[in-house]
């Protein structure tokens, strides 16, 4: 029954990782440092999905990116573009309407 | 490029003769970026050696207990197979052929294996038949002509589709001509009613007899020469062109029973066909029969010595006669049934 439940939570989650990380991303964030907070926040990502992930939402237009140097290491910075902030924005309304949509089937 | 703590066998080759692993980040690194284009592959390339690198500083935090080489081992094994990463970053399916394409290609392959296999085993073992060779000899070799297209078939027809799976989208005639898009037209007809299985077994059965008899009465005919050898009861010389083109028009009938069996009934395309295919076999034993060409002349002079009043005009005459009875009945019942067939049906076709 918990492999049930898990397979189907999974399942579930699969399609918000997306809008989980466009919600984290509206900090700059380098691709570690996403991963691990997208796993504090319960969304677990595997690290090669989420990598070529951040690439394809790039491509897409809804994130820009940023090489630091400052640091230790150089890293890749990610931050959302406003084309991203909108399609978060309709995300989270389908989201919602999903959710009223549920309850009133219940 | 050096600034990665995990590329140090990299920029300093010399200084890292400690464990074989040294280079274990640089070698996943290259393996999942080399197919990238080139464009992409330096910035990817960086920014993999960098979170590798934070995940082996994270690691350091997590488990003390393991020393750097183990951590590097354990860092990969966890970001799994780098051709699996590849394709994510090139968005190519880890795949031959996608569940798009595959039923098409299942279908068009159970179509061609279906014709080809049986046709090319009839057609071999035929010609193998007329060049005189042992009945083994001719079984084994149709069996491995058989296997050989098998195996043809199937390579040419999944390289074809990998090729259509790879190619870039918009080639539409080409996915319509392979069915790839599905319509209600390709739905298959409801199992016909079981007696019709029953009958198209039969008739399949019988097909295969009568062609096994053909190629028997070559080799191991009951009738003996005077020096014991067997002697064929046909013509020998009719494998030159008339008996393989009977067992030509037998397969040919086998395909005309499973056609009418899918079909689920008489038609009056398959009645037209029908009508072909009987009166092409009964013209051939007629005029065989009638030239006198149909029995072997060795053979009848064996028999005649046992028995003086045996005559074959008497044969010929019958098999005429029965081969033209035969036809008629066939194509009157095929005609029959078709046009009385839409009546019959009429209530499950609506």
């Amino acid at each position: 029954m918990d492999e049930l439940l898990a397979g189907h939570l999974q399942e579930l989650r699969r399609g918000t990782a997306v809008m989980a990380a466009l919600a984290i991303l509206r900090e700059p964030t380098y691709g570690y440092a996403l991963l691990e907070r997208l796993a504090e926040a319960g969304f677990a990502v595997d690290a090669n999905t989420l990598y070529p992930l951040l690439r394809r939402l790039e491509k897409q237009g809804l994130l820009v990116s940023e090489w630091n140097t400052e640091e230790s290491r150089p890293r890749k910075f990610y931050r959302v573009s406003p084309d991203g902030e909108a399609l978060l924005e309709a995300l989270l309304q389908e989201w919602q309407a999903l959710h009223t949509s549920i309850e009133r089937l219940r | 490029m050096a600034t990665s703590p995990s590329s140090h066998s990299a920029s300093s080759p010399g200084s890292a003769p400690a464990t074989e692993d040294a280079g274990l980040t640089e070698r996943y690194v290259h393996a999942a970026t080399r197919r990238l284009p080139d464009d992409q592959r330096d910035d990817v390339a960086e920014e993999l050696r960098g979170s590798i690198a934070d995940r082996l500083e994270a690691m350091a935090h997590e488990r003390p207990d393991l020393d750097p080489a183990e951590r590097e081992r354990a860092a990969l094994t966890e970001l799994g197979d780098p051709d699996r990463l590849a394709a994510g970053f090139t968005g190519r399916g880890l795949y031959l052929i996608g569940p798009e394409l595959y039923p098409a290609f299942q279908r068009t392959l159970i179509r061609i294996v279906a014709v080809a296999v049986p046709a090319v085993i009839l057609v071999v073992g035929a010609i193998d038949a007329i060049d005189g060779d042992a009945i083994g000899a001719v079984v084994g070799g149709a069996i491995w002509a058989g296997f050989t297209a098998l195996v043809q078939i199937c390579f040419w027809l999944t390289l074809t589709f990998v090729l259509i799976e790879r190619a870039a989208p918009g080639h539409d005639a080409l996915r319509d001509s392979l069915e790839v898009r599905w319509t209600p037209d390709q739905l298959p007809q409801l199992p016909a009613h079981p007696g019709r299985l029953r009958d198209a077994a039969a008739s399949l059965a019988f097909l295969a007899f009568m062609a096994a008899l053909l190629v028997w009465q070559q080799f191991r005919s009951p009738i003996d020469g005077t020096d014991g050898e067997a002697l064929p009861i046909l013509d020998p010389d009719l494998w030159s062109l008339w008996l393989p083109l009977l067992l030509a028009l037998m397969a040919a009938e086998a395909v005309f029973e499973v056609v009418k069996y899918r079909t689920g009934g008489w038609t009056v395309p398959l009645a037209a066909a029908n009508t072909a295919l009987s009166l092409a076999f009964a013209g051939i034993l007629i005029h065989l029969s009638r030239a006198d060409e149909l029995l072997n002349p060795a053979m009848v002079a064996a028999v005649q010595q046992d028995w003086s009043g045996f005559d074959p005009g008497v044969t010929n005459t019958i098999v005429a006669i029965s081969a033209a009875v035969i036809c008629v009945w066939d194509i009157g019942e095929g005609w029959v049934r078709a046009l009385a067939g839409p009546a019959l049906t009429g209530t499950t076709r609506g």
